[in-house]
């Protein structure tokens, strides 16, 4: 394992602890997968943003089911905006909840000497079929759970030859 | 009334920070990029603009450094909202004139409180 792999996987459990418990009172457990899963196969949101760190592009994808996606944007926009969303309004919330999952991470590599550079999110268009493998890998790849496996970090690890 | 200019891509933050300001008496008005954040400050020159970092189009780091060039709107004050802390981003932000920063996920009393820092907030 690399010492960037090391710090990640450090990192990650207080990244989705302080931004979805914390932030955002979605309770919940983080559990490591030391191999990639599949993504679920029902409806979902998903959304990746680049970390970049000389060589090594950090491929951070977030997925989300609808309930929980619901739950992040009554969070955000409060109970007054009403309990209906729509898909852009999931892909919207989706994609600022993959921000802040990089910003934070990125935030504590750096704080580890690690010059990390962040994308902007983008949208994935989900699957309408079988699973597909989370984004993927060669090299070593990270994958997040909580106990109601709504919400899933995948981080690839991604080496570029000089 | 103060003016208050939020600057950011999503959709979701703009309507989440209406959301707590809507509840004083303040004039609301929304970009959803730093082009459009820049000229929204031309035209409304608002008391106070809350910037995201990082954004497609025009960054909240550029914005804030065509900002500062500008005779005209210059001295306008300015809050980070943003997902990236870190050292580096604070040490430019502040040497920018940035007057205070909230981490997103952001909580209602913390924004209302640096908020009203910088402008008279009156619940309405």
């Amino acid at each position: 394992m690399t010492h960037l792999n090391a710090a990640v996987a450090n990192a990650v459990p207080a990244v989705l602890a302080g931004i979805l418990s914390d932030g955002l009172g979605l309770q919940g457990t983080v559990s490591e997968c030391l191999a990639p899963q599949p993504w679920p196969l029902g409806p979902h949101t998903r959304s990746e943003v680049l970390l970049v760190e000389g060589l090594v592009t950090l491929r951070l994808g977030v997925l989300v089911e609808p309930p929980v996606a619901d739950r992040i944007l009554l969070a955000l926009v409060g109970a007054n905006e009403g309990s209906t969303f729509d898909d852009e309004d999931r892909r919207d919330a989706v994609a600022e909840i993959a921000n802040m999952l990089a910003g934070r991470l990125a935030a504590a590599l750096r704080a580890e000497g690690f010059a990390m550079a962040i994308s902007h999110p983008t949208g994935l268009p989900v699957p309408s079929s079988a699973p597909a493998g989370p984004s993927s890998t060669p090299g070593e790849a990270w994958q997040w759970v909580t106990s109601e496996r709504l919400i899933v970090l995948n981080i690839a690890f991604e080496h570029r030859s000089k | 009334m103060p003016t208050i200019l939020t600057v950011d891509d999503s959709r979701m933050i703009r309507k989440a920070v209406t959301r707590v300001l809507q509840k004083f008496q303040c004039r609301i008005v929304e970009a959803e990029d730093g082009a459009v954040g820049l000229a929204q400050t031309v035209v409304e020159k608002p008391d106070l603009i809350i910037l995201d970092y990082n954004m497609p189009v025009m960054d909240g780091v550029e914005m804030l450094k065509h900002l500062r060039n500008d005779p005209a709107i210059k001295s306008t004050k300015v809050i980070f909202l943003t997902a990236n802390s870190g050292p580096e981003i604070m040490r430019m932000a502040v040497s920018l004139g940035v007057r205070d920063y909230i981490l997103k996920p952001f909580n209602d009393d913390d924004l209302i409180s640096k908020i009203s820092r910088q402008v008279s907030l009156i619940p309405l």
